[in-house]
């Protein structure tokens, strides 16, 4: 039997004859949609997905978060700063609360004239009663800014002198 | 007629290196394959329902240069099958898989083009030409020792000649000449794996 070199086969090229096209064209097709399917970077939890309202295909991902740390068996460090106990000049050991910083003598000054700064920048929000007690984030346009407004009181214009 | 038999067996001389593909005109008859051979693909992991054997499934098989052309020039080139995915080119009646008693005791010549983007425009040449040198057994002498050629798509190519045993004096012309028909410079190096080394993880017990 004859052995076919490389350069050969390939002037051989254009005698091609294909045996079963329709086997060969399913395939080239199966092969193309499998590559788009895997540009398209679909993660497939469990086999499990659904079409988005924009035709992609979309993994259950939200299903499959991570364990939440709360639910561990290991005890959360308490990161609470403790009380340490002083003793006065009579020997009595009380238990101060340490200062916040913010909070501290030290810094005073700098509150009040941080406060004086804001005093007029200060936009008074009048609180959104349906979302209070809720976690949700107030909706903005609900929130109105307290502004100045000219408005006529009759009673004043009554006792007024100059009519 | 004796005379015009000896005139009809000089032509039948095994010795006449003359075939029909050295010239286009006599190129018209069927041209046989020393070998059956079978198209196998791999395709990528898309649902974890689906196991190895939903993987890799058989395409078709050929016997001629003319069918293997047909064939080729209908499927998908290399450089346009999907990550994770394989083309397997065996002898007929063994399954591309290191359990099949064929290939049990044999291994692997292989080379992998790691700079996807640099190969990406050549892999279509060069895995053709693997093809071809495969089909034609032009990869090796009489050894009869290649079952074939298997194509892995990953984030490069990696390209692979499988034998049927681990001789290692034979495996060495089949190694030449598989770097070859890859066009691998010098310094760039193939290498041999039994199957068994392969799966543990293993060295490669030889490189050219």
């Amino acid at each position: 039997m004859p052995k076919y070199t490389v350069d050969q086969l390939l002037e051989s090229r254009e005698l091609a004859h294909n045996p079963k096209p329709d086997v060969l064209d399913a395939f080239h097709k199966m092969v193309d949609a499998i590559a788009e399917h895997v540009e398209r970077k679909v993660k497939v939890v469990h086999g499990d997905s659904y079409i988005d309202e924009n035709g992609n295909e979309r993994a259950y991902s939200h299903l499959n978060r991570r364990r939440l740390s709360r639910l561990s068996n290991t005890p959360r460090p308490n990161l609470r700063k403790k009380s340490e106990p002083t003793v006065d000049q009579d020997g009595w050991a009380t238990f101060v609360k340490p200062k916040k910083s913010f909070g501290a003598e030290e810094g005073e000054n700098d509150k009040i004239k941080f406060r004086e700064l804001l005093k007029d920048t200060a936009v008074k929000v009048r609180p959104n009663n349906k979302n209070l007690g809720s976690s949700k984030a107030v909706d903005p346009r609900d929130a109105i800014a307290d502004k100045h407004t000219n408005t006529f009181n009759a009673f004043e214009a009554l006792g007024d002198d100059d009519d | 007629m004796s005379e015009e038999l000896t005139k009809k067996t000089e032509d039948l001389s095994l010795e006449n290196d003359h075939t029909v593909l050295s010239s286009k005109e006599e190129f018209t008859a069927k041209h046989p394959l020393n070998t059956k051979w079978t198209l196998w693909f791999t395709k990528p992991l898309t649902s974890k329902n689906e196991n190895w054997s939903d993987l890799l499934k058989p395409v078709i098989s050929f016997g001629s240069v003319e069918e293997f052309w047909g064939i080729y020039n209908s499927i998908p080139v290399a450089n346009q099958l999907p990550v994770k995915s394989d083309y397997h080119l065996f002898k007929e009646g063994i399954k591309p898989e290191w359990e099949d008693e064929q290939n049990a005791k044999g291994g692997r010549w292989q080379y992998t083009f790691s700079n996807r983007r640099e190969v990406l425009p050549v892999i279509n040449d060069l895995w053709l030409r693997g093809l071809l040198a495969v089909i034609g057994e032009t990869i090796e002498d009489d050894e009869n020792e290649v079952n074939g050629i298997v194509l892995n798509i990953r984030k490069g190519f990696r390209v692979a000649v499988w034998t049927k045993d681990c001789d290692l004096e034979k495996l060495k012309v089949i190694g030449e000449r598989f770097k070859k028909v890859l066009k691998l410079p010098d310094d760039q190096k193939i290498e041999f794996m039994s199957h068994d080394t392969f799966n543990n993880k293993g060295e490669a017990q030889l490189s050219l």
